[in-house]
């Protein structure tokens, strides 16, 4: 049978109770007072023995009928109050169980058993309501710790490898009685490389940490002069790596709300990567333009490129699309993590259009700072 | 006894092998985990160090095959997770140990003598044929107290020998246990090897220790 939504709710319930135990309250308490008045409302006059007026006799009937009536009243207003408190404590009961239940599975739910949920059963009402809320502030809750979980547990895994590599080439070394200078020279470059790593990852995770907090942007940013610069910055990197880099910028002012560091280190970043996976006498185009109230910030490079199936999880903090590369190149598998957070703190987006062996083309979108005079 | 080295972090992975190879051991490395599946096809491996987070194919993956085709290579697992479900997980896949990354190398050495123990007849550390006594973990040799001076290869040898006391061992055997891949030799280079284990040992008073079983190989 379909019931209207309104019916379902504790509301409507609630309403309904209540009418019911005010309507029985009314019968009882007009069913006590018109029985008692039959009963004891009319008192009979004192026995005639001659000392009293027939008027005297009547008075005392009517005052003593008076004094019925008030006690009848008197203990139909305390029959109500028992019967109208016991009527609440049971309807309260009966509508809090609920609220019980749900509190006291939300009190056993804590940090270590994120996986519990209420998962309420009953009418489509305020209480399911809340316990469904309830639930879904866990999931998130629960999603929120384990990938909390999953990058710490990544990122000592990053952090123990280099120092697993120093120590073992040391401990081998000393071990070998018969190690020459040659081997030392070597174990040395291995553990400068390993230090290099470590310095590398705690800067990057240092990064991610204080991008992660979101911080407000002050100042305006004209993306064109940014684009120059970082193109300036990159220009004999890209040099050595028989690269040229081609700037594209827009012919009109692009200012930015944001924060020139980090707008600086994500489209540096992209540059960097755009370098690194370049084939030798390629170019690198980055280039800006406007579209109503957007910015459209571009780095294409014509370097190996992405395949389809690592493309989703290519910003994914410790994704690698090929690990030893990746490694070679001195990455540390969070500069696209850190990236994308730049750009989402800064309310913008960030696209990837790659195939592999295609190379890759990156396309950033910040909303355009409408007034320009600030 | 032959090892295959299992890790793609090239630096490490050598330092492991160069560490192993100083011991004697014979020494294999891949970088990935396709690479050792391929290369435990074509040579039969003692033990395994086994790196789980593996290019290509995974560790895990890797353990799960060689338990598959044979119960006797050893396992030892080496990942920088930690968690105890990633230990039992492993064990349960068929390794024989696990190792944790940073790890100290004396403690791998000794867990990797340990699941070598394993295999063999005695679980003992020191190998005993008749009066010849062979620490591994130590490198000496000794008959009736007396020290003998052996060489890597002559020692892993011998060592081989005596975990297969009894049992007649061939040339191509100990060229597949004693030696690694990137020694291009053949089975003249085993004679050799054994003709000067042999004379150290008679110079020794361990007389006709080895016994040559003619067209079949070596026992002791």
């Amino acid at each position: 049978m379909r019931v209207p939504i309104f019916m379902k709710t504790i509301r409507f319930r609630l309403t309904v109770w209540y009418a019911a135990v005010l309507l029985l309250l009314g019968i009882f308490i007009i069913l006590w007072i018109n029985l008692g008045f039959r009963f004891w409302g009319d008192a009979k006059p004192p026995i005639d023995d001659g000392t009293q007026t027939v008027e005297q006799r009547l008075a005392s009937a009517r005052a003593r009928s008076r004094q019925n009536i008030l006690t009848v009243s008197l203990i139909s207003a305390a029959g109500t109050l028992v019967i109208g408190a016991a009527g609440g404590y049971l309807l309260s009961g009966r509508i809090l169980k609920p609220v019980d239940n749900v509190a006291s599975i939300a009190a056993r739910i804590s940090s270590t058993n994120l996986k519990e949920r209420i998962n309420h059963q009953g009418p489509q009402d305020e209480m399911k309501h809340l316990a469904d809320t309830f639930d879904d502030m866990l999931a998130r809750l629960d999603g929120a710790f384990e990938g909390q979980k999953q990058f710490i547990q990544d990122a000592s895994h990053e952090l123990k490898t280099p120092i697993a590599i120093a120590l073992t080439n040391i401990e081998v070394m000393e071990m070998d009685s018969k190690a020459t200078e040659k081997d030392y020279r070597h174990v040395m470059e291995v553990i400068k490389l390993s230090l290099d790593r470590l310095d590398r990852l705690s800067k990057k995770l240092l990064l991610l940490s204080v991008v992660e907090q979101n911080q407000p942007h002050e100042s305006v940013v004209q993306i064109n002069d940014l684009l120059q610069d970082i193109s300036t910055e990159f220009g004999d990197i890209a040099k050595a790596a028989k690269l040229s880099i081609d700037l594209k910028p827009s012919s009109e002012q692009l200012p930015v709300a944001g924060d020139v560091f980090f707008l600086r280190e994500a489209i540096g970043n992209l540059v960097d990567n755009a370098i690194k996976y370049s084939k030798p006498d390629t170019a690198i185009t980055i280039s800006a333009k406007k579209d109503s109230s957007q910015v459209i910030i571009e780095v294409r490079d014509n370097g190996i490129g992405i395949p389809k199936h690592d493309q989703q999880r290519i910003f994914d903090r410790f994704y690698r699309v090929e690990k030893s590369r990746s490694r070679d190149l001195g990455g540390t598998g969070l500069g696209l993590a850190v990236v994308k957070k730049i750009v989402e703190n800064h309310k913008g987006t960030i696209l990837l259009q790659s195939a592999s062996g295609k190379g890759s083309t990156f396309t950033i979108t910040l909303p355009l700072q409408q007034d320009i005079s600030s | 006894m032959r090892i295959l080295v299992t890790e793609d972090e090239k630096d490490l992975a050598d330092a492991i092998a160069k560490g192993l190879r100083n011991q004697g051991y014979a020494v294999d490395i891949a970088y990935d985990g396709q690479q050792a599946l391929d290369m435990i096809e074509i040579s039969d491996y003692d033990l395994i160090v086994l790196d789980l987070n593996l290019p290509l194919v995974d560790g895990m993956e890797v353990c799960r095959q060689v338990r598959e085709s044979s119960s006797r290579t050893g396992i030892l697992m080496l990942t920088a997770r930690s968690s105890p479900s990633d230990r039992v997980s492993g064990l349960d896949r068929g390794a024989d140990d696990y190792l944790t990354k940073p790890f100290h190398f004396p403690e791998l050495l000794a867990r990797v003598r340990a699941i070598l123990r394993r295999e063999g007849e005695s679980r003992d550390t020191i190998l005993r044929t008749r009066d010849l006594v062979l620490d591994p973990n130590s490198q000496r040799c000794y008959f009736n107290d007396d020290e003998i001076k052996l060489t890597t290869k002559e020692f892993a040898i011998l060592e081989y020998l005596m975990r297969n006391a009894g049992r007649i061992v061939s040339q191509e055997e100990l060229l597949e246990h004693v030696w690694d891949d990137d020694a291009n030799l053949f089975t003249h280079s085993v004679r050799v090897h054994v003709m000067n284990l042999r004379r150290k040992l008679d110079g020794s008073g361990a007389v006709d220790a080895i016994s040559t079983v003619k067209g079949r190989g070596y026992i002791l």
